[in-house]
């Protein structure tokens, strides 16, 4: 157990240091400025590091293996394609990428930001709950494109397309936030769940290779972008009327 | 000190909150299927390290790594170097996505998944690993550049985004097949929990310091061309090889 947390602990670390490393070198060689409150800046990076390392424990011997075998499981089952067995398959995915949004950390950290700079106008949890419904909605898409075998980039292309039609009828004040949310929102906890559930099902279908597992987590993405800007149409909507 | 204590407190009470639906969706899946749960004691754990871990996160990443990409796109703005801003934007998007663990398993993944496919030599698989981070790494660097160069510029990202599918409808016509189904997922690995933030606040500091740009219109949407400039870098490695 304790080399796990090592192990963790080192791969965060090593995810963190170029950062930091740029970070340093621009500061204090290009700019010369110094830093601001470093003793803030060494207990951050420092709770940082720690609850990373937790996170990736967490999530590696608890929520991954319970995942990997719920999805292994829906998966097989839903080989025979009787409509009760795609509905759990589908129900599964959506809630579960639903669920996985809301425990994401950065997703946490840049509703808290935006919520500052709009003054209270954005609300975190409003916000927080469109993403998850965004990726929940966007997995769903993305698996019943992977199953009917759809190909990726038209309906990629015909979505950023909606997305633009939409942006034009949305307020700018939430346009760029909500076509960053799929980025910020697929991260540690969401990625690795959809993948799963993307392989299990990848490994079921005809000529099973696991490169048709490829394409989930790009149509998810687009999918919190759809939701978010819905979510504040609706709002001025309700507003008005 | 005792300010710390109460606000990580209380971020501890908001991750148990954001946690509990997956937990929910996992354990009412796994309990619905009869599938085999670990042992209580093994959950509770692993719930309560998950519950920490995001607390210290989140306070981490507002603590520090917020503010420090913030101040220093302040700094730049303020010395009225451009160009180091740029070079900046560039070592930091490459730098904080190549070592990414993540972009790393998904690129080896791949790789196996195109010798078992017949795509590429076993002999080659090393190579094509490496040639998918760098171009990966790549997209997301130049991704950086064009957010910062958005900003100062004052183009609309919706629009940008959409500018964007015409060279990838080219290169999609002329890669191979094998890329443009791999291609959209990695961008969206590459960009972790660490990266994304950092990437975030040197939007929203940029917008800050400049007078005629709005820290919440404009500085968010940093990270949204990493939806499509990693891919296009992939497909152009993808050709060219």
């Amino acid at each position: 157990m304790m080399v796990q947390a090592g192990e963790a602990l080192l791969a965060v670390i090593s995810d963190l240091l170029p950062i930091v490393l740029v970070l340093a070198a621009f500061q204090g060689l290009v700019l010369r400025r110094p830093l601001r409150r470093p003793s803030q800046v060494v207990i951050g990076l420092s709770l940082l590091i720690v609850g990373l390392a937790l996170v990736l424990y967490g999530l590696e011997y608890t929520v991954f293996p319970l995942g990997r075998e719920v999805a292994g499981t829906l998966a097989a089952a839903a080989v025979d394609a009787t409509a009760a067995s795609l509905l759990q398959l589908y129900l599964f995915l959506g809630a579960l990428g639903f669920a996985a949004a809301l425990a994401e950390p950065v997703l946490t950290t840049v509703a808290h930001r935006a919520a500052q700079l709009s003054g209270g106008a954005i609300q975190p949890w409003g916000l927080r709950l469109a993403v998850a419904m965004g990726i929940g909605l966007g997995a769903c898409l993305g698996l019943l494109r992977m199953m009917l075998g759809v190909p990726l980039f038209p309906l990629l292309a015909v979505l950023f397309v909606v997305l633009y039609l939409q942006a034009r009828v949305t307020p700018r004040l939430v346009v760029n936030l909500a076509l960053d949310t799929g980025v910020v929102t697929i991260s540690t906890v969401t990625a690795p769940l959809l993948v799963a559930v993307g392989i299990g099902v990848a490994l079921q279908l005809d000529g099973g290779s696991a490169a048709d597992g490829f394409g989930l987590l790009a149509v998810t993405a687009v999918g919190p972008a759809l939701t978010v800007m819905g979510y504040a149409q609706l709002a001025v909507w309700r507003g008005k009327a | 000190m005792l300010r710390l204590l109460q606000d990580l407190l209380s971020a501890m009470r908001e991750s148990a909150l954001t946690l509990a639906p997956l937990a929910l969706v996992l354990l009412g899946f796994a309990l619905a299927l009869g599938a085999a749960l670990p042992p209580l004691g093994d959950l509770l754990t692993g719930g309560l390290v998950l519950v920490v871990g995001l607390a210290l996160v989140v306070k981490g990443l507002e603590f520090t790594l917020f503010p420090l990409a913030e101040g220093i796109a302040h700094d730049f703005v303020s010395k009225g170097s451009l160009r180091w801003l740029l070079l900046f934007a560039l070592t930091l998007g490459f730098s904080a996505t190549v070592a990414e663990p993540a972009l790393a398993a998904v690129a080896v993944q791949t790789a196996q998944a195109a010798v078992a496919g017949g795509h590429i030599d076993a002999a080659d698989a090393v190579a094509f690993a490496w040639g998918l981070r760098l171009a990966t790494a790549l997209g997301i660097a130049l991704s950086v550049v064009l957010g910062i160069v958005r900003i100062l510029r004052g183009w609309p990202l919706p629009l940008l985004l959409l500018a964007l599918l015409l060279p990838l409808l080219l290169l999609i016509l002329v890669a191979p097949p094998l890329m443009t189904s791999l291609a959209f997922d990695m961008g969206i690995s590459a960009m972790s929990t660490l990266a994304v933030p950092v990437v975030v606040a040197l939007g929203i500091g940029l917008a800050a310091s400049l007078a005629q740009r709005s820290s919440l219109i404009d500085g968010f949407g940093m990270v949204a061309p990493a939806l499509l400039l990693p891919p296009l870098c992939v497909l152009l490695w993808g050709w060219l090889r």
